[in-house]
Protein backbone atom coordinates (compact mmCIF):
# COMPACT_ATOMS: atom_id res chain seq x y z
CA UNK A 1 0.00 0.00 0.00
CA UNK A 2 2.82 2.37 0.88
CA UNK A 3 4.34 1.45 -2.43
CA UNK A 4 1.22 2.71 -4.21
CA UNK A 5 1.12 5.94 -2.22
CA UNK A 6 4.74 6.78 -2.87
CA UNK A 7 4.09 6.34 -6.58
CA UNK A 8 0.99 8.51 -6.29
CA UNK A 9 2.82 11.31 -4.50
CA UNK A 10 5.68 11.37 -6.99
CA UNK A 11 3.33 11.25 -9.98
CA UNK A 12 1.28 14.10 -8.52
CA UNK A 13 4.36 16.21 -7.90
CA UNK A 14 5.47 15.67 -11.49
CA UNK A 15 1.96 16.45 -12.70
CA UNK A 16 2.30 19.85 -11.06
CA UNK A 17 5.60 20.39 -12.87
CA UNK A 18 3.98 19.13 -16.09
CA UNK A 19 1.31 21.82 -15.71
CA UNK A 20 4.12 24.35 -15.47
CA UNK A 21 5.67 23.09 -18.71
CA UNK A 22 2.31 22.68 -20.42
CA UNK A 23 1.34 26.27 -19.76
CA UNK A 24 4.59 27.63 -21.14
CA UNK A 25 5.27 25.17 -23.95
CA UNK A 26 1.87 23.76 -24.84
CA UNK A 27 -0.25 26.88 -24.51
CA UNK A 28 2.02 29.83 -25.28
CA UNK A 29 4.57 27.97 -27.37
CA UNK A 30 7.63 28.97 -25.33
CA UNK A 31 9.70 25.79 -25.59
CA UNK A 32 11.71 25.36 -22.45
CA UNK A 33 13.92 22.48 -21.37
CA UNK A 34 14.69 24.09 -18.03
CA UNK A 35 11.59 23.33 -16.00
CA UNK A 36 13.42 20.78 -13.80
CA UNK A 37 15.91 23.51 -12.95
CA UNK A 38 13.08 25.78 -11.85
CA UNK A 39 11.60 22.90 -9.86
CA UNK A 40 15.04 22.40 -8.30
CA UNK A 41 15.25 26.04 -7.33
CA UNK A 42 11.89 25.61 -5.58
CA UNK A 43 13.11 22.46 -3.86
CA UNK A 44 16.33 24.06 -2.62
CA UNK A 45 14.58 27.28 -1.57
CA UNK A 46 11.94 25.48 0.42
CA UNK A 47 14.28 22.76 1.74
CA UNK A 48 16.89 25.22 2.96
CA UNK A 49 14.30 27.48 4.58
CA UNK A 50 12.61 24.60 6.39
CA UNK A 51 16.01 23.41 7.62
CA UNK A 52 16.58 26.92 8.95
CA UNK A 53 13.37 26.60 10.93
CA UNK A 54 10.98 28.50 8.67
CA UNK A 55 7.46 26.98 8.81
CA UNK A 56 6.68 24.79 5.80
CA UNK A 57 3.79 26.91 4.41
CA UNK A 58 5.99 30.00 4.40
CA UNK A 59 8.82 28.05 2.78
CA UNK A 60 6.42 26.96 0.01
CA UNK A 61 5.33 30.56 -0.53
CA UNK A 62 8.98 31.60 -0.73
CA UNK A 63 9.64 28.82 -3.27
CA UNK A 64 6.68 30.04 -5.32
CA UNK A 65 7.91 33.63 -5.28
CA UNK A 66 11.53 32.75 -6.10
CA UNK A 67 10.55 30.37 -8.92
CA UNK A 68 8.07 32.83 -10.39
CA UNK A 69 10.85 35.40 -10.46
CA UNK A 70 13.54 33.10 -11.82
CA UNK A 71 11.29 31.63 -14.50
CA UNK A 72 10.28 35.11 -15.52
CA UNK A 73 13.90 36.19 -15.86
CA UNK A 74 14.92 33.01 -17.68
CA UNK A 75 12.00 33.46 -20.07
CA UNK A 76 12.98 37.01 -20.95
CA UNK A 77 14.99 35.95 -24.03
CA UNK A 78 11.83 34.33 -25.41
CA UNK A 79 10.25 37.76 -25.53
CA UNK A 80 12.73 38.59 -28.28
CA UNK A 81 13.76 35.22 -29.66
CA UNK A 82 11.58 33.04 -31.83
CA UNK A 83 10.65 29.61 -30.47
CA UNK A 84 13.46 27.49 -31.85
CA UNK A 85 16.15 29.82 -30.58
CA UNK A 86 14.67 29.94 -27.15
CA UNK A 87 15.18 26.20 -26.67
CA UNK A 88 18.91 26.84 -26.84
CA UNK A 89 18.79 29.61 -24.23
CA UNK A 90 16.68 27.41 -21.96
CA UNK A 91 19.43 24.78 -22.21
CA UNK A 92 21.69 27.49 -20.87
CA UNK A 93 19.35 28.18 -17.96
CA UNK A 94 19.31 24.49 -17.11
CA UNK A 95 23.11 24.22 -17.22
CA UNK A 96 23.60 27.35 -15.13
CA UNK A 97 21.13 26.13 -12.50
CA UNK A 98 22.80 22.73 -12.24
CA UNK A 99 26.20 24.41 -11.95
CA UNK A 100 24.90 26.61 -9.14
CA UNK A 101 23.37 23.61 -7.31
CA UNK A 102 26.74 21.85 -7.50
CA UNK A 103 29.05 24.74 -6.74
CA UNK A 104 27.24 26.88 -4.19
CA UNK A 105 27.98 24.11 -1.73
CA UNK A 106 27.80 26.20 1.46
CA UNK A 107 24.10 26.58 0.74
CA UNK A 108 23.19 23.55 -1.37
CA UNK A 109 25.48 20.88 -0.02
CA UNK A 110 27.20 20.66 -3.43
CA UNK A 111 27.13 17.45 -5.42
CA UNK A 112 26.20 15.36 -2.41
CA UNK A 113 23.08 17.41 -1.89
CA UNK A 114 21.00 18.19 1.15
CA UNK A 115 19.69 15.42 3.34
CA UNK A 116 17.50 15.41 6.39
CA UNK A 117 15.02 18.00 5.15
CA UNK A 118 12.31 18.03 7.85
CA UNK A 119 8.89 16.57 7.08
CA UNK A 120 6.14 18.90 6.00
CA UNK A 121 4.11 20.28 8.88
CA UNK A 122 1.04 22.40 8.35
CA UNK A 123 -1.71 23.57 10.68
CA UNK A 124 -0.47 21.19 13.37
CA UNK A 125 -0.45 18.12 11.12
CA UNK A 126 2.73 16.35 10.07
CA UNK A 127 2.76 14.66 6.70
CA UNK A 128 5.21 11.88 7.44
CA UNK A 129 4.18 8.73 5.60
CA UNK A 130 3.45 8.47 1.91
CA UNK A 131 -0.27 8.12 2.52
CA UNK A 132 -0.32 11.20 4.72
CA UNK A 133 1.72 13.16 2.20
CA UNK A 134 -0.64 12.05 -0.56
CA UNK A 135 -3.32 14.23 1.05
CA UNK A 136 -1.06 17.24 0.67
CA UNK A 137 0.12 16.48 -2.86
CA UNK A 138 -3.41 15.68 -4.03
CA UNK A 139 -4.65 18.96 -2.63
CA UNK A 140 -1.80 20.87 -4.29
CA UNK A 141 -2.38 19.12 -7.63
CA UNK A 142 -6.10 19.92 -7.48
CA UNK A 143 -5.39 23.60 -6.85
CA UNK A 144 -2.84 23.78 -9.65
CA UNK A 145 -5.13 21.92 -12.06
CA UNK A 146 -8.06 24.16 -11.13
CA UNK A 147 -6.05 27.31 -11.74
CA UNK A 148 -4.78 25.91 -15.07
CA UNK A 149 -8.36 25.18 -16.10
CA UNK A 150 -9.57 28.62 -15.02
CA UNK A 151 -6.75 30.31 -16.91
CA UNK A 152 -7.44 28.38 -20.11
CA UNK A 153 -11.13 29.26 -20.17
CA UNK A 154 -10.57 32.96 -19.43
CA UNK A 155 -9.99 35.77 -21.93
CA UNK A 156 -6.39 35.67 -20.77
CA UNK A 157 -6.13 32.01 -21.76
CA UNK A 158 -7.54 32.81 -25.20
CA UNK A 159 -4.87 35.43 -25.61
CA UNK A 160 -2.17 32.92 -24.59
CA UNK A 161 -3.40 30.51 -27.26
CA UNK A 162 -3.54 33.32 -29.79
CA UNK A 163 0.07 34.27 -29.03
CA UNK A 164 1.14 30.73 -29.87
CA UNK A 165 -0.83 30.80 -33.12
CA UNK A 166 0.24 34.24 -34.35
CA UNK A 167 2.04 36.60 -32.05
CA UNK A 168 2.19 39.42 -34.61
CA UNK A 169 -1.59 39.38 -34.98
CA UNK A 170 -1.99 39.65 -31.22
CA UNK A 171 0.39 42.61 -31.14
CA UNK A 172 -1.56 44.24 -33.98
CA UNK A 173 -4.75 43.97 -31.96
CA UNK A 174 -3.20 46.21 -29.33
CA UNK A 175 -2.48 43.60 -26.68
CA UNK A 176 0.58 43.96 -24.50
CA UNK A 177 2.19 40.69 -25.48
CA UNK A 178 5.35 41.31 -23.49
CA UNK A 179 3.41 41.83 -20.28
CA UNK A 180 1.32 38.74 -21.04
CA UNK A 181 4.35 36.54 -21.55
CA UNK A 182 5.92 37.86 -18.36
CA UNK A 183 2.75 37.03 -16.45
CA UNK A 184 2.48 33.51 -17.81
CA UNK A 185 6.16 32.82 -17.11
CA UNK A 186 5.59 33.82 -13.50
CA UNK A 187 2.58 31.51 -13.18
CA UNK A 188 4.48 28.65 -14.78
CA UNK A 189 7.40 29.27 -12.42
CA UNK A 190 5.04 29.30 -9.44
CA UNK A 191 3.72 25.85 -10.41
CA UNK A 192 7.26 24.47 -10.69
CA UNK A 193 8.06 26.03 -7.31
CA UNK A 194 5.15 24.21 -5.68
CA UNK A 195 6.29 20.95 -7.26
CA UNK A 196 9.86 21.49 -6.08
CA UNK A 197 8.87 22.39 -2.52
CA UNK A 198 6.69 19.29 -2.23
CA UNK A 199 9.45 17.13 -3.69
CA UNK A 200 12.00 18.33 -1.15
CA UNK A 201 9.60 17.82 1.76
CA UNK A 202 8.54 14.38 0.59
CA UNK A 203 11.87 12.82 -0.42
CA UNK A 204 13.70 14.76 2.36
CA UNK A 205 16.84 14.56 0.22
CA UNK A 206 17.71 16.69 -2.81
CA UNK A 207 20.80 16.84 -4.98
CA UNK A 208 21.72 18.41 -8.34
CA UNK A 209 21.03 15.17 -10.25
CA UNK A 210 17.40 15.24 -9.11
CA UNK A 211 16.87 18.36 -11.23
CA UNK A 212 19.26 17.96 -14.16
CA UNK A 213 18.64 18.12 -17.89
CA UNK A 214 17.35 14.53 -17.98
CA UNK A 215 14.55 15.48 -15.65
CA UNK A 216 13.69 18.52 -17.77
CA UNK A 217 13.52 16.34 -20.87
CA UNK A 218 11.43 13.84 -18.93
CA UNK A 219 8.92 16.57 -18.08
CA UNK A 220 8.75 17.64 -21.74
CA UNK A 221 8.18 13.97 -22.66
CA UNK A 222 5.40 13.78 -20.09
CA UNK A 223 3.62 16.73 -21.72
CA UNK A 224 4.11 15.38 -25.23
CA UNK A 225 2.87 11.91 -24.30
CA UNK A 226 0.02 13.19 -22.15
CA UNK A 227 -1.09 15.87 -24.57
CA UNK A 228 -0.34 19.55 -24.85
CA UNK A 229 -2.76 22.17 -23.55
CA UNK A 230 -5.04 19.68 -21.86
CA UNK A 231 -5.67 19.25 -18.20
CA UNK A 232 -5.91 15.46 -18.50
CA UNK A 233 -2.67 15.30 -20.50
CA UNK A 234 -0.69 17.02 -17.78
CA UNK A 235 -1.76 14.25 -15.40
CA UNK A 236 -1.80 11.22 -17.70
CA UNK A 237 1.75 11.86 -18.92
CA UNK A 238 3.49 11.86 -15.53
CA UNK A 239 1.46 8.92 -14.21
CA UNK A 240 2.20 6.85 -17.28
CA UNK A 241 5.88 7.67 -17.54
CA UNK A 242 6.58 7.21 -13.85
CA UNK A 243 4.80 3.86 -13.95
CA UNK A 244 7.41 2.60 -16.41
CA UNK A 245 10.30 2.28 -13.91
CA UNK A 246 7.84 0.73 -11.46
CA UNK A 247 6.86 -1.83 -14.07
CA UNK A 248 10.50 -2.52 -14.85
CA UNK A 249 11.14 -3.52 -11.26
CA UNK A 250 8.51 -6.23 -11.67
CA UNK A 251 10.38 -7.75 -14.60
CA UNK A 252 13.43 -9.80 -13.75
CA UNK A 253 16.23 -7.69 -15.25
CA UNK A 254 19.58 -6.81 -13.68
CA UNK A 255 19.26 -3.69 -11.55
CA UNK A 256 22.14 -2.03 -13.41
CA UNK A 257 20.06 -2.16 -16.58
CA UNK A 258 16.92 -0.59 -15.14
CA UNK A 259 18.23 2.97 -15.48
CA UNK A 260 19.43 2.73 -19.09
CA UNK A 261 16.32 0.81 -20.18
CA UNK A 262 14.11 3.43 -18.60
CA UNK A 263 15.94 6.23 -20.43
CA UNK A 264 15.69 4.24 -23.65
CA UNK A 265 11.95 3.83 -23.28
CA UNK A 266 11.49 7.52 -22.49
CA UNK A 267 13.52 8.51 -25.54
CA UNK A 268 11.64 6.16 -27.84
CA UNK A 269 8.30 7.34 -26.48
CA UNK A 270 9.22 10.98 -27.13
CA UNK A 271 10.22 10.23 -30.71
CA UNK A 272 7.25 7.95 -31.37
CA UNK A 273 4.70 10.45 -30.09
CA UNK A 274 6.24 13.38 -31.95
CA UNK A 275 6.15 11.32 -35.15
CA UNK A 276 2.82 9.56 -34.93
CA UNK A 277 0.73 11.25 -32.31
CA UNK A 278 1.93 14.81 -31.68
CA UNK A 279 -1.35 15.57 -29.95
CA UNK A 280 -0.46 13.08 -27.21
CA UNK A 281 -2.92 10.77 -25.51
CA UNK A 282 -5.38 13.45 -24.42
CA UNK A 283 -5.66 15.13 -27.73
CA UNK A 284 -4.16 18.46 -28.79
CA UNK A 285 -1.10 18.82 -30.94
CA UNK A 286 1.86 20.99 -29.91
CA UNK B 1 -4.23 70.21 -36.91
CA UNK B 2 -4.12 67.37 -39.41
CA UNK B 3 -5.54 63.98 -38.58
CA UNK B 4 -2.75 61.67 -39.65
CA UNK B 5 0.42 63.33 -40.80
CA UNK B 6 3.35 61.43 -42.26
CA UNK B 7 6.40 63.56 -42.89
CA UNK B 8 9.70 62.78 -44.61
CA UNK B 9 9.66 59.06 -43.91
CA UNK B 10 12.58 57.05 -45.23
CA UNK B 11 13.06 53.33 -44.87
CA UNK B 12 15.70 51.05 -46.38
CA UNK B 13 16.19 47.33 -46.01
CA UNK B 14 19.86 46.88 -46.69
CA UNK B 15 20.25 48.25 -50.20
CA UNK B 16 16.52 48.31 -50.97
CA UNK B 17 14.83 51.65 -50.50
CA UNK B 18 11.32 50.70 -49.47
CA UNK B 19 10.25 54.29 -48.75
CA UNK B 20 11.89 57.49 -49.94
CA UNK B 21 10.99 60.80 -48.34
CA UNK B 22 7.27 60.12 -48.04
CA UNK B 23 5.10 62.94 -46.80
CA UNK B 24 1.34 63.09 -46.84
CA UNK B 25 -1.60 63.59 -44.60
CA UNK B 26 -5.09 62.20 -44.56
CA UNK B 27 -8.33 63.72 -43.44
CA UNK B 28 -10.64 62.25 -40.84
CA UNK B 29 -13.65 60.19 -41.89
CA UNK B 30 -12.41 59.96 -45.46
CA UNK B 31 -11.35 56.86 -47.35
CA UNK B 32 -7.87 57.14 -48.76
CA UNK B 33 -6.68 54.48 -51.16
CA UNK B 34 -3.03 53.58 -51.50
CA UNK B 35 -2.24 52.35 -55.01
CA UNK B 36 0.89 51.37 -56.86
CA UNK B 37 2.61 48.41 -58.46
CA UNK B 38 4.08 45.48 -56.53
CA UNK B 39 6.92 46.45 -54.26
CA UNK B 40 5.93 50.13 -54.35
CA UNK B 41 6.09 50.45 -50.58
CA UNK B 42 2.38 50.28 -49.76
CA UNK B 43 2.68 47.68 -47.02
CA UNK B 44 5.85 49.37 -45.80
CA UNK B 45 4.06 52.66 -45.17
CA UNK B 46 1.42 50.70 -43.21
CA UNK B 47 4.20 49.08 -41.19
CA UNK B 48 5.75 52.44 -40.39
CA UNK B 49 2.44 54.04 -39.38
CA UNK B 50 1.53 51.12 -37.10
CA UNK B 51 5.04 50.69 -35.68
CA UNK B 52 5.76 47.26 -37.13
CA UNK B 53 8.91 48.63 -38.71
CA UNK B 54 10.71 51.69 -37.42
CA UNK B 55 11.31 54.41 -39.98
CA UNK B 56 14.95 55.34 -40.54
CA UNK B 57 13.98 58.99 -40.49
CA UNK B 58 10.74 60.94 -40.50
CA UNK B 59 7.82 61.57 -38.27
CA UNK B 60 4.29 60.24 -37.77
CA UNK B 61 1.70 62.40 -36.06
CA UNK B 62 -1.80 61.32 -35.18
CA UNK B 63 -4.27 63.97 -34.05
CA UNK B 64 -1.43 66.29 -33.16
CA UNK B 65 0.49 63.73 -31.16
CA UNK B 66 3.91 62.51 -32.24
CA UNK B 67 3.67 58.73 -32.28
CA UNK B 68 6.89 58.03 -34.21
CA UNK B 69 8.52 56.33 -31.25
CA UNK B 70 5.45 54.85 -29.61
CA UNK B 71 4.90 51.14 -29.06
CA UNK B 72 2.55 49.19 -31.29
CA UNK B 73 -0.04 48.74 -28.57
CA UNK B 74 0.03 52.43 -27.68
CA UNK B 75 -0.76 53.25 -31.30
CA UNK B 76 -3.73 50.91 -31.24
CA UNK B 77 -4.86 52.54 -28.04
CA UNK B 78 -4.46 55.93 -29.70
CA UNK B 79 -6.87 54.69 -32.37
CA UNK B 80 -4.87 53.20 -35.25
CA UNK B 81 -5.30 49.53 -36.17
CA UNK B 82 -4.42 47.46 -39.21
CA UNK B 83 -5.07 44.25 -41.08
CA UNK B 84 -2.47 42.14 -42.86
CA UNK B 85 -2.08 41.30 -46.52
CA UNK B 86 -1.58 37.67 -45.44
CA UNK B 87 -4.53 37.78 -42.99
CA UNK B 88 -2.80 36.31 -39.91
CA UNK B 89 -5.92 34.71 -38.47
CA UNK B 90 -5.79 32.40 -35.46
CA UNK B 91 -6.63 29.48 -37.72
CA UNK B 92 -7.49 26.85 -35.10
CA UNK B 93 -9.62 29.19 -33.01
CA UNK B 94 -13.28 29.89 -33.62
CA UNK B 95 -14.37 33.05 -35.38
CA UNK B 96 -15.84 34.31 -32.15
CA UNK B 97 -12.59 33.75 -30.24
CA UNK B 98 -10.60 35.39 -33.05
CA UNK B 99 -12.62 38.54 -32.47
CA UNK B 100 -12.63 38.30 -28.66
CA UNK B 101 -8.82 38.26 -28.54
CA UNK B 102 -8.74 41.51 -30.52
CA UNK B 103 -11.33 43.41 -28.48
CA UNK B 104 -10.16 46.73 -27.12
CA UNK B 105 -11.90 45.79 -23.87
CA UNK B 106 -8.95 44.63 -21.77
CA UNK B 107 -11.07 43.31 -18.88
CA UNK B 108 -9.93 40.16 -17.07
CA UNK B 109 -6.92 39.84 -19.34
CA UNK B 110 -4.56 38.72 -16.60
CA UNK B 111 -3.85 35.48 -14.75
CA UNK B 112 -4.77 36.79 -11.32
CA UNK B 113 -8.33 37.67 -12.36
CA UNK B 114 -8.65 34.32 -14.13
CA UNK B 115 -7.66 32.37 -11.00
CA UNK B 116 -8.87 34.48 -8.11
CA UNK B 117 -11.97 36.10 -9.59
CA UNK B 118 -13.39 33.29 -11.73
CA UNK B 119 -17.00 34.47 -11.63
CA UNK B 120 -16.08 38.02 -12.49
CA UNK B 121 -13.90 36.65 -15.29
CA UNK B 122 -16.74 34.59 -16.73
CA UNK B 123 -19.02 37.63 -16.57
CA UNK B 124 -16.42 39.64 -18.48
CA UNK B 125 -16.14 36.82 -20.98
CA UNK B 126 -19.90 36.86 -21.55
CA UNK B 127 -19.74 40.60 -22.13
CA UNK B 128 -16.90 40.08 -24.62
CA UNK B 129 -18.78 37.32 -26.40
CA UNK B 130 -21.72 39.64 -26.93
CA UNK B 131 -19.50 42.43 -28.23
CA UNK B 132 -17.68 40.03 -30.55
CA UNK B 133 -20.94 38.57 -31.77
CA UNK B 134 -22.21 42.01 -32.73
CA UNK B 135 -19.09 42.59 -34.80
CA UNK B 136 -19.48 39.22 -36.53
CA UNK B 137 -23.07 40.18 -37.29
CA UNK B 138 -21.92 43.44 -38.75
CA UNK B 139 -19.58 41.72 -41.21
CA UNK B 140 -22.13 39.01 -41.93
CA UNK B 141 -20.39 36.10 -40.21
CA UNK B 142 -22.63 35.59 -37.18
CA UNK B 143 -23.84 32.24 -38.53
CA UNK B 144 -20.24 30.99 -38.57
CA UNK B 145 -19.31 32.26 -35.09
CA UNK B 146 -18.56 28.80 -33.73
CA UNK B 147 -16.62 27.55 -36.77
CA UNK B 148 -12.85 27.26 -36.85
CA UNK B 149 -11.25 30.09 -38.81
CA UNK B 150 -9.40 27.51 -40.88
CA UNK B 151 -12.68 26.10 -42.17
CA UNK B 152 -14.29 29.18 -43.71
CA UNK B 153 -13.90 30.46 -47.28
CA UNK B 154 -11.23 32.96 -48.28
CA UNK B 155 -13.82 35.68 -48.67
CA UNK B 156 -15.14 34.99 -45.20
CA UNK B 157 -11.60 35.09 -43.82
CA UNK B 158 -11.20 38.57 -45.25
CA UNK B 159 -14.43 39.62 -43.52
CA UNK B 160 -13.16 38.14 -40.27
CA UNK B 161 -10.08 40.36 -40.59
CA UNK B 162 -12.39 43.36 -40.73
CA UNK B 163 -14.29 42.17 -37.65
CA UNK B 164 -11.00 41.78 -35.79
CA UNK B 165 -9.70 45.21 -36.69
CA UNK B 166 -13.06 46.72 -35.72
CA UNK B 167 -12.83 44.90 -32.40
CA UNK B 168 -9.86 47.04 -31.39
CA UNK B 169 -12.19 50.02 -31.34
CA UNK B 170 -9.73 52.03 -33.43
CA UNK B 171 -11.04 54.95 -35.49
CA UNK B 172 -8.35 54.88 -38.18
CA UNK B 173 -8.29 51.52 -39.94
CA UNK B 174 -5.47 50.49 -42.25
CA UNK B 175 -6.69 47.69 -44.51
CA UNK B 176 -4.02 45.95 -46.58
CA UNK B 177 -5.68 44.67 -49.77
CA UNK B 178 -9.09 43.78 -48.31
CA UNK B 179 -10.51 42.92 -51.74
CA UNK B 180 -7.63 41.02 -53.36
CA UNK B 181 -8.46 37.49 -54.38
CA UNK B 182 -12.20 37.96 -53.97
CA UNK B 183 -14.78 36.78 -56.52
CA UNK B 184 -17.36 39.26 -57.82
CA UNK B 185 -20.06 38.69 -55.19
CA UNK B 186 -17.64 38.75 -52.27
CA UNK B 187 -16.04 41.84 -53.77
CA UNK B 188 -19.32 43.75 -53.85
CA UNK B 189 -20.00 42.62 -50.32
CA UNK B 190 -16.64 43.98 -49.16
CA UNK B 191 -17.19 47.30 -50.94
CA UNK B 192 -20.53 47.62 -49.21
CA UNK B 193 -18.91 46.88 -45.87
CA UNK B 194 -16.25 49.53 -46.53
CA UNK B 195 -19.00 52.05 -47.26
CA UNK B 196 -20.73 51.04 -44.05
CA UNK B 197 -17.53 51.59 -42.09
CA UNK B 198 -17.20 55.05 -43.56
CA UNK B 199 -20.76 55.81 -42.52
CA UNK B 200 -19.75 54.75 -39.02
CA UNK B 201 -17.26 57.63 -38.97
CA UNK B 202 -14.25 55.40 -39.48
CA UNK B 203 -11.26 56.84 -41.29
CA UNK B 204 -9.90 54.34 -43.77
CA UNK B 205 -6.52 53.92 -45.41
CA UNK B 206 -6.82 51.07 -47.88
CA UNK B 207 -4.31 49.38 -50.17
CA UNK B 208 -6.30 48.62 -53.29
CA UNK B 209 -5.10 47.38 -56.69
CA UNK B 210 -8.34 47.41 -58.62
CA UNK B 211 -8.96 50.86 -60.14
CA UNK B 212 -12.71 50.18 -60.47
CA UNK B 213 -12.89 49.55 -56.73
CA UNK B 214 -10.76 52.62 -56.05
CA UNK B 215 -13.31 54.74 -57.93
CA UNK B 216 -16.10 53.28 -55.85
CA UNK B 217 -14.55 53.74 -52.41
CA UNK B 218 -11.86 56.42 -52.46
CA UNK B 219 -12.17 60.08 -51.53
CA UNK B 220 -8.45 60.50 -52.04
CA UNK B 221 -5.73 58.43 -53.70
CA UNK B 222 -2.04 58.10 -52.90
CA UNK B 223 0.03 56.72 -55.76
CA UNK B 224 3.25 55.01 -54.73
CA UNK B 225 6.03 53.89 -57.03
CA UNK B 226 9.38 52.46 -55.97
CA UNK B 227 8.99 53.79 -52.48
CA UNK B 228 8.08 57.32 -53.50
CA UNK B 229 4.72 59.02 -53.26
CA UNK B 230 4.39 60.00 -56.94
CA UNK B 231 0.97 61.60 -56.82
CA UNK B 232 -1.89 62.45 -54.54
CA UNK B 233 -5.33 63.49 -55.66
CA UNK B 234 -8.94 62.67 -56.38
CA UNK B 235 -9.52 59.17 -57.76
CA UNK B 236 -10.63 60.43 -61.20
CA UNK B 237 -7.53 62.58 -61.64
CA UNK B 238 -5.15 59.84 -60.62
CA UNK B 239 -6.79 57.15 -62.67
CA UNK B 240 -7.09 59.37 -65.73
CA UNK B 241 -3.41 60.36 -65.55
CA UNK B 242 -1.69 58.60 -68.44
CA UNK B 243 1.82 58.69 -66.98
CA UNK B 244 0.64 56.97 -63.83
CA UNK B 245 -1.32 54.46 -65.89
CA UNK B 246 1.85 53.53 -67.75
CA UNK B 247 3.69 52.92 -64.51
CA UNK B 248 0.82 50.97 -63.11
CA UNK B 249 0.01 48.78 -66.06
CA UNK B 250 3.45 48.74 -67.64
CA UNK B 251 4.41 50.83 -70.65
CA UNK B 252 2.83 48.31 -73.02
CA UNK B 253 -0.66 49.08 -71.69
N1 LIG C 1 10.92 43.27 -43.90
C1 LIG C 1 11.50 43.50 -45.09
N2 LIG C 1 12.78 43.12 -45.29
C2 LIG C 1 13.38 43.35 -46.47
N3 LIG C 1 12.79 43.96 -47.51
C3 LIG C 1 11.51 44.36 -47.37
C4 LIG C 1 10.80 44.15 -46.15
N4 LIG C 1 9.55 44.64 -46.29
C5 LIG C 1 9.50 45.14 -47.54
N5 LIG C 1 10.67 44.98 -48.19
C6 LIG C 1 10.97 45.44 -49.56
O1 LIG C 1 10.54 46.77 -49.65
C7 LIG C 1 9.92 47.01 -50.91
C8 LIG C 1 8.49 47.49 -50.68
O2 LIG C 1 7.73 46.41 -50.16
P1 LIG C 1 6.20 46.52 -49.74
O3 LIG C 1 5.84 45.25 -49.10
O4 LIG C 1 5.99 47.75 -48.97
O5 LIG C 1 5.49 46.62 -51.17
P2 LIG C 1 3.96 46.65 -51.53
O6 LIG C 1 3.73 47.93 -52.23
O7 LIG C 1 3.13 46.35 -50.34
O8 LIG C 1 3.87 45.46 -52.59
P3 LIG C 1 2.73 44.38 -52.85
O9 LIG C 1 1.75 44.98 -53.78
O10 LIG C 1 3.48 43.25 -53.49
O11 LIG C 1 2.14 44.00 -51.53
C9 LIG C 1 9.98 45.71 -51.68
O12 LIG C 1 11.10 45.75 -52.52
C10 LIG C 1 10.18 44.69 -50.61
O13 LIG C 1 10.88 43.58 -51.10
MG1 LIG D 1 1.87 44.87 -49.78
Amino acid sequence: MNYFFSFLVLAEIFSIVAFSTNLLMGVVGIFSVAQAAIMGIGAYTSGILVMMGVPFPLAVLAAIAVCAGVNLISSLPSLRLAGDYFIITSFGTQLVATAVFINWSSLTGGASGLSGIPVATMFGYSFVTASQFAVLSTLALCLVALSFWLILRSPYGMMLNAIRLDEIAVVASGRKVLQTKIGVSAVSGAYAGIGGALYAAYISFIDPVSFDIHVSVLVVTMVVVGGARTLAGSIIGPFLLLAIPQALTLIDIPSTLVGPIRQLIYGLLLIAFMLWRPQGIAGKSL
Amino acid sequence: MTYLNVSNVNKSFGGIRALTDCSFSIRPMETTCVVGPNGAGKTSIFNVITGFIPADTGRIEFKGRDITAESRHDRVEAGIARTFQNLRLFETMTLLDNVIVCLGDNGANDPLSAVFRPFHTQAVLRRKREAAMMLLEQVGLAHKAGDQAANISYGQKKLLCIARVLATGAELLLLDEPTSGLAAAALDNMVELIHALKNQQKTLLIVEHNTKIVKRIADEVLFFHRGTLLAKGKPDEIIANEDLGKIYFGSGA
